[in-house]
């Protein structure tokens, strides 16, 4: 899985938390995760630490929905490609989305967008549904409903801790496009 | 022969409270601190004196002395701002001014007291400005530092003078602690029948060295003059700052860019050739009709670089709302530190680090340097104080595995769920009006909470929980109450 860089990507669903984290583990960058303080407060870096290199994350608490947006276009926009992971309390605008997909395309880092407010027509790359399921391990379904290059499909993943050096996500496809 | 002026402030932590204003001080009032694990008196105000206290008792004895005694514990930090304050106030007595820690100043007034009519005069004058500014002091004037402090401290006189050359007969009545000296050797001395600086003139210098160390013969020579013992002024620290006031008020955002970067220019030109670097800028916009604007910005790091400055500013200063224009401008580099060199950034990780210096000092000027953090590792067995969030701002991340696997969100507090189906854990609950039906569960984990501290004192058992539905939650539940009230700690990636 690789998702295109330069673009912001959005996962919605009870899973979106752990598509964003495992999206971020796979690039080699620092990531900032942007939020307002009830998103943000919950995150839990000794659960996070399976996944992410914790020294690589910096996490910002905006107060507004408006400093919210600033943050993410700056962190985008900056030089060195920053991974972003945004928490989004409500529905983006065709408007506000267009403007982070043209500051990733400047900055040429990954906007991974966590939308907990519903779903509306965006400027993103991708949407990803995901849930998490009841399997022998942790597993989830991520369902790619939006792609814009067509490349839709459905993919249950499944993670294995430990194996070897870094955790690795395997893919199996359910449905495929 | 130079001519040294000593000032003691005897009660500068009273003097710092009566100069705020504290009500408690018209009662029985003293400073403590601690020493050697116990609370003892330093200083004690005039009422204090009068109920029977004294400075060096214990608090508890104190406390059963005078029972209405109030007491602060003693600020070193701000004492000692204090003191400096008095240290630049002191160059209107003298040029040569040096800081005698922790409650002194010595000036060298050589050729400075006629200004003021004479020593005497002078020692009076530094007592009345030093009255007015509330704080309490005592003069001593002689040609050494040792022997000034000596009559400061052991003089019968608020202003001691020892005229020029007569240090040792102004000297020969005072008490041997007036040498600085340490304690034990002064009770030795006592011991030995010297008591006071005369009795020690009538010693030989030899005999002295012999018994009690060389310490003792060498603060009796620099007190009368025989070793050589200089003021050496400090100068204060260098202030980066530079001001522009124009003939004409300016508005347009262009031109104030335009002061700001000429401002900058020498501010940071300043800092360059030091070598340091500023952690924040101030700015002070004064426009003709309302007055004066603050604006400040941070850095992650020390920063010397006009260009750096000027980016920051650009947000504050679109926001600065001119009608009528502003002709005075000041801007102050503060939280000066050295920059150490290093070479322009070969490879990627300096530039990455770089980078992301940058990204933090953008966001933090906007949204404050409080607001952007990393996770600090920290040993606790509680789940929510495994982690403290500290500012990313010159901070470098160091993260240790914490060795417990633990939920990626964790709620605080914990949010209640609705039992439908009881047990432990229970089969059937509601959380966020969603059903969960627990398909497996894994637990308990039991955790007692800390104790030592003031917290939350119940026993708790959290439960690893597989719903049907798919989400993978951290239940909670504490087994001292009757067990039957669940709780949502955290939620499993």
């Amino acid at each position: 899985m690789a998702l295109r860089k330069g673009r912001i990507h959005e996962a919605y669903g009870p899973g979106a938390d752990m598509f964003a984290i495992a999206a971020a583990a796979q690039q080699a960058c620092g990531v900032l995760w942007i939020g307002l303080y009830r998103d943000i407060g919950s995150l839990c870096p000794s659960g996070l630490q399976a996944y992410l290199n914790i020294e690589d994350l910096i996490i910002v608490e905006a107060v507004s929905r408006g400093e919210l947006l600033w943050a993410a276009d700056q962190a985008l926009r900056a030089d060195g490609g920053f991974c972003v992971i945004l928490d989004v309390p409500d529905m983006l605008s065709l408007k506000e989305s267009r403007r982070l997909q043209l500051a990733a395309e400047q900055g040429g880092g990954l906007g991974l967008l966590i939308l907990r407010g519903g779903v509306s027509t965006s400027a993103a790359q991708t949407r990803w549904q995901c849930q998490p399921i009841a399997a022998e391990g942790p597993a989830w379904d991520w369902r790619c409903e939006k792609g814009k290059n067509g490349e839709t499909g459905a993919w249950r993943v499944t993670h294995q801790r430990g194996q070897n050096a870094t955790d690795t996500f395997h893919l199996a496809a359910t449905a495929p496009a | 022969m130079p001519r040294i002026l000593s000032i003691w402030l005897p009660q500068l932590p009273l003097d710092r409270l009566t100069r705020q204003g504290d009500p408690r001080l018209s009662g029985a009032f003293a400073v403590i601190a601690e020493e050697s694990n116990a609370w003892r008196l330093t200083h004690v105000n005039d009422a204090g004196l009068r109920a029977g206290v004294k400075a060096g008792q214990a608090l508890a004895d104190a406390r059963a002395i005078c029972p209405d005694l109030l007491t602060e514990p003693s600020d070193p930090v701000r004492e000692e701002l204090l003191l400096r304050a008095l240290w630049r106030w002191a160059d209107a007595l003298s040029p040569r001014v040096s800081l005698d820690p922790p409650d002194g100043l010595l000036l060298d007034i050589t050729g400075c007291a006629h200004l003021f009519g004479g020593e005497r005069e002078m020692g009076g004058e530094a007592l009345a400005r030093l009255v007015d500014l509330q704080i309490q002091a005592q003069i001593g004037i002689a040609d050494t530092k040792g022997a000034a402090k000596a009559l400061a401290r052991f003089g019968a006189q608020t202003v001691s003078v020892a005229a020029p050359g007569q240090n040792a007969e102004a000297l020969a009545m005072l008490p041997t602690a007036a040498l600085d000296l340490p304690e034990t050797m002064i009770n030795e001395l006592a011991r030995a029948g010297l008591t006071t600086i005369g009795h020690l003139y009538q010693q030989k210098s030899a005999e002295l060295a012999r018994r009690f160390g060389l310490r003792l013969t060498q603060q009796l020579g620099a007190a009368s003059g025989l070793a050589p013992d200089p003021v050496t002024p400090k100068a204060a620290d260098p202030t980066y700052t530079a001001r522009m006031t124009l003939p004409e008020p300016i508005g347009f955002l262009e031109d104030l860019e335009n002061v700001l970067n000429r401002l900058a220019a020498q501010v940071c030109g300043r800092l360059d050739t030091d070598q340091r670097g500023a952690r924040q800028f101030q700015l002070t916009v004064r426009c003709v009709d309302t007055g004066d604007h603050h604006m400040s910005i941070g850095f992650a790091r020390p920063c010397s670089d006009p260009e750096a400055v000027l980016r920051q500013f650009s947000h504050p200063l679109s926001k600065l709302e001119i009608e009528y224009g502003a002709d005075w401008f000041r801007l102050s580099a503060q939280h000066i530190e050295p920059i150490r060199l290093k070479q322009a950034s070969f490879g990627e990780d300096a530039k990455r680090a770089d980078q992301r210096l940058i990204l933090i000092e953008t966001l933090g000027n906007r949204l404050g340097f409080d607001h952007v953090r990393i996770f600090n590792p920290r040993d606790n067995h509680v789940p929510e104080h495994e982690f403290p969030h500290v500012g990313a701002a010159g901070v470098t991340p160091a993260w240790k595995a914490a060795p417990r696997t633990r939920p990626i969100r964790l709620f605080m507090p914990p949010e209640f769920v609705q039992v439908e189906t009881p047990g432990r854990p229970p089969g059937a609950f509601k959380w966020r009006r969603l059903s969960f039906q627990t398909a497996r569960a894994d637990g308990p984990e039991r955790i007692t909470p800390r104790w030592y501290r003031e917290e939350d004192p119940r026993t708790r058992d959290y439960w690893t929980v597989q719903t049907q539905e798919g989400r993978r939650l951290w239940l909670l539940n504490y087994p001292g109450d009757d067990g039957a009230d669940w709780y949502v700690a955290g939620e499993f990636a």
